[in-house]
């Protein structure tokens, strides 16, 4: 694979491999990267819009406020720092996001879908409209978040942490919830069933409009 | 949920477990939406063909005289008018209060259908309800009770579904027969006499739908500077914006709940194409955009069975040329859906399902790769499972899903390359041997009150022709 990079950081003629390559601040909107290596890479900052990384590694790359706007990430980014970064209508589907910090990065109708984040941190994330269906969010913190009309169809919530997250008009349609702290939460209107709500905290949460309010006052 | 209200009461109908009923799933609706969305569906009131009952709950006396006026004009044309509401102050003496045909029902203050805000009509030609109820002091949270009026916050769900709409009038006229029994035989009997009335063609839906469009976006406060005192503009929007969403989908709705043989095909469709786009790997949001158009894509009148789109009046939206496609002759079904610019993409993926891959198609005549690519995907999609659903329905149980794939499938094959893209007839053939070997793809129809997450912030607009 040929790749032209065009950039006055990267003068090499082969980027399939730059694990731990200094690219801050670089302009790579709209490039083909597929597959290439950027393990630790430090992209801080970076201009990735409409970049398609399929298949690339970032494994423990720096993203720290990259705009990813629309960029092809089904990648790997393991353990990655995208800490408010711009994901809006990324394409995230099956992505390894696990234990990468996510924290106030922007992910609005971006498309996660079965997507590994167990572990990773979403806290205050803009997730509003995203596509969550089947994604694997055990044990992520997604207290604070903002998931108004996501989609977690049959998600993994496992132990998670949802507390004070917006879960407004969300589809939690067969989600395992089982253990979450919800506590504080908004799930006004959210679609809760077949929802696996074992063990689950709701204290403070609320359920107006789910049919799950009056079973719980009346602690059934 | 308030329990007593009448959304609770539809609701609990309505519960998972319950057998035949679907379950309804609420969205949350700002005071600024429901005013124009009852204004919407009150004012197709004025067109409707026959005479509806109407039956409303206003919460507080007050409210209602702010509408008093209009509901004259309403009254007019309508078989009977019921007002619930708690009673304020000249709420019996308005002029309207006393026509004949205008009934109030002055509820108790602990009455929980006074915490209610409700419009039902059914008509024979013509049904919509909006059913809802405030939040309560707590489930506004930590914001606290909003200070500007239009941003209180209601939850339920609005529909055109005539039977929903007779089921809920009968929970209400149970309900109102503590306060006035004799109206409450009155108004059995006018159900009975609307549902009786032999009808030879309802209300045109596209028309309404329309109407229901330009009102929400006529409330937009970005656009609408007087309302300047609203905190959050984006919220209320997106809240209109998404209604206005919603009335294509409730729409679409409606033509698969009313085709007995096929009443899964939006969902299906929408199902099979995703699955196809995956195959060709195609980018999410073009993923995104097909589904949305499979969603919709009964509202054209693709089948000739589907012949209810008559009307040629389609709100006011000028007939401008369409993004990149040549001119051609307008699809009503598609037309429709133009009064709403952010699905004018759509519109255009619609107005080409019926082109063929020789050029013999209509309405553009267009020819191979001319023709847009979502086009020739959800065209030949939408034939496969119509054959599907029609081998099944024809064989009445005797031929397996994967007999009745293959037979579609086969028709397919015959017609390729003269009415569909070959590499497409191929893609399906993978996708429905993976079917037949077991691969399972869930169907499930969107949560229509969240319909949002379907419209992409995609400015380019551009149909893909590759």
């Amino acid at each position: 694979m040929t790749l032209d990079l065009q950039s006055s950081e990267t003068q090499s003629s082969d980027v399939k491999y730059l694990p731990g390559a200094d690219l801050e601040e670089a302009d790579l909107s709209g490039k083909a990267l597929q597959g290439v290596n950027l393990t630790g890479a430090q992209l801080m900052g970076a201009d990735l819009k409409h970049t398609k990384l399929t298949g690339a590694s970032l494994e423990g790359a720096n993203l720290l406020g990259c705009q990813l706007i629309k960029a092809d990430l089904r990648a790997t980014l393991m353990g990655a720092n995208l800490m408010q970064a711009d994901l809006t209508e990324a394409d995230l589907r099956g992505a390894n996001l696990r234990g990468a910090n996510l924290m106030r990065s922007r992910l609005t109708r971006a498309t996660l879908a079965g997507s590994f984040l167990s572990g990773a941190n979403l806290m205050g994330c803009n997730l509003q409209g995203a596509d969550l269906r089947g994604a694997d969010l055990r044990g992520a913190n997604l207290s604070s978040a903002n998931l108004h009309g996501a989609n977690l169809m049959e998600a993994d919530l496992q132990g998670a942490i949802v507390s004070e997250a917006n879960l407004e008009e969300a589809n939690l349609t067969g989600a395992n919830l089982a253990g979450a702290n919800l506590a504080g939460a908004n799930l006004l209107c959210a679609d809760v069933e077949n929802a696996n709500l074992s063990g689950a905290n709701l204290a403070g949460a609320c359920l107006t409009g789910t049919g799950l309010e009056n079973k719980m006052s009346k602690g059934e | 949920m308030l329990e007593g209200s009448l959304l609770y009461q539809l609701k609990s109908a309505h519960q998972s477990g319950q057998e035949s009923q679907r379950s309804l799933n609420f969205g949350v609706y700002y005071k600024n939406t429901l005013v124009a969305l009852c204004h919407a569906l009150e004012d197709c009131i004025l067109t409707c063909s026959s005479e509806p009952l109407v039956i409303t709950a206003f919460q507080r006396g007050k409210w209602y005289l702010e509408e008093a006026d209009r509901y004259a004009e309403l009254a007019e044309r309508s078989r009977q008018v019921v007002i619930m509401a708690a009673p304020d102050s000249g709420f019996g003496e308005h002029p309207t209060s006393q026509r004949q045909n205008v009934e109030l029902v002055s509820l108790n203050v602990d009455d929980p259908v006074a915490q209610e805000w409700h419009l039902m009509i059914l008509a024979p030609t013509y049904s919509a309800m909006v059913l809802c109820q405030e939040l309560s002091d707590a489930d506004y949270g930590k914001q606290g009770f909003p200070t500007v009026d239009l941003e209180r916050k209601f939850y339920g769900f609005w529909t055109f579904e005539a039977n929903l709409v007779q089921e809920t009038m009968e929970l209400a006229i149970a309900h109102l027969r503590s306060y006035n029994p004799a109206l409450a035989d009155t108004l059995t009997n006018h159900i009975q006499a609307i549902i009786s009335t032999p009808i030879e063609q309802r209300d045109p839906l596209e028309a309404i739908v329309s109407r229901v469009v330009d009102y929400l976006q006529d409330s937009h406060t970005i656009t609408t500077p007087t309302h300047h005192t609203v905190e959050q503009p984006q919220i209320l929007d997106s809240n209109l914006l998404s209604n206005e969403v919603q009335a294509f989908l409730r729409m679409a709705q409606l033509t698969d709940q009313a085709d007995a043989l096929n009443p899964n095909a939006a969902a299906e469709v929408a199902t099979l194409v995703e699955a196809m786009g995956q195959f060709l790997d195609l980018p999410v949001w073009q993923l995104n955009r097909l589904k949305l158009a499979s969603l919709l894509h009964r509202l054209a009148p693709l089948q000739s069975s589907t012949s209810m789109l008559t009307s040629s009046s389609f709100g006011r939206y000028p007939e401008e040329p369409s993004i990149d496609a040549p001119y051609c002759s307008l699809v009503p079904g598609a037309q429709v859906l133009r009064t709403m610019p952010q699905l004018r993409a759509i519109a255009t993926i619609i107005t080409h399902l019926s082109e063929q891959w020789d050029g013999s198609g209509q309405p553009g005549g267009l020819a191979g790769d001319e023709i847009p690519l979502e086009s020739r995907m959800l065209g030949l999609v939408a034939a496969f499972q119509q054959q599907v659903a029609d081998q099944s329905a024809k064989s009445e149980g005797t031929l397996s899903m994967a007999e009745c794939l293959a037979i579609a499938l086969a028709q397919c094959h015959k017609e390729q390359s003269q009415r569909w893209d070959p590499k497409l007839v191929e893609t399906l053939t993978l996708l429905v041997s993976g079917l037949q070997q077991g691969l399972s793809l869930s169907v499930s129809l969107p949560k229509i009150s969240a319909g949002l997450w379907l419209l992409d912030s995609h400015d380019e607009a551009l149909i893909s022709r590759s």
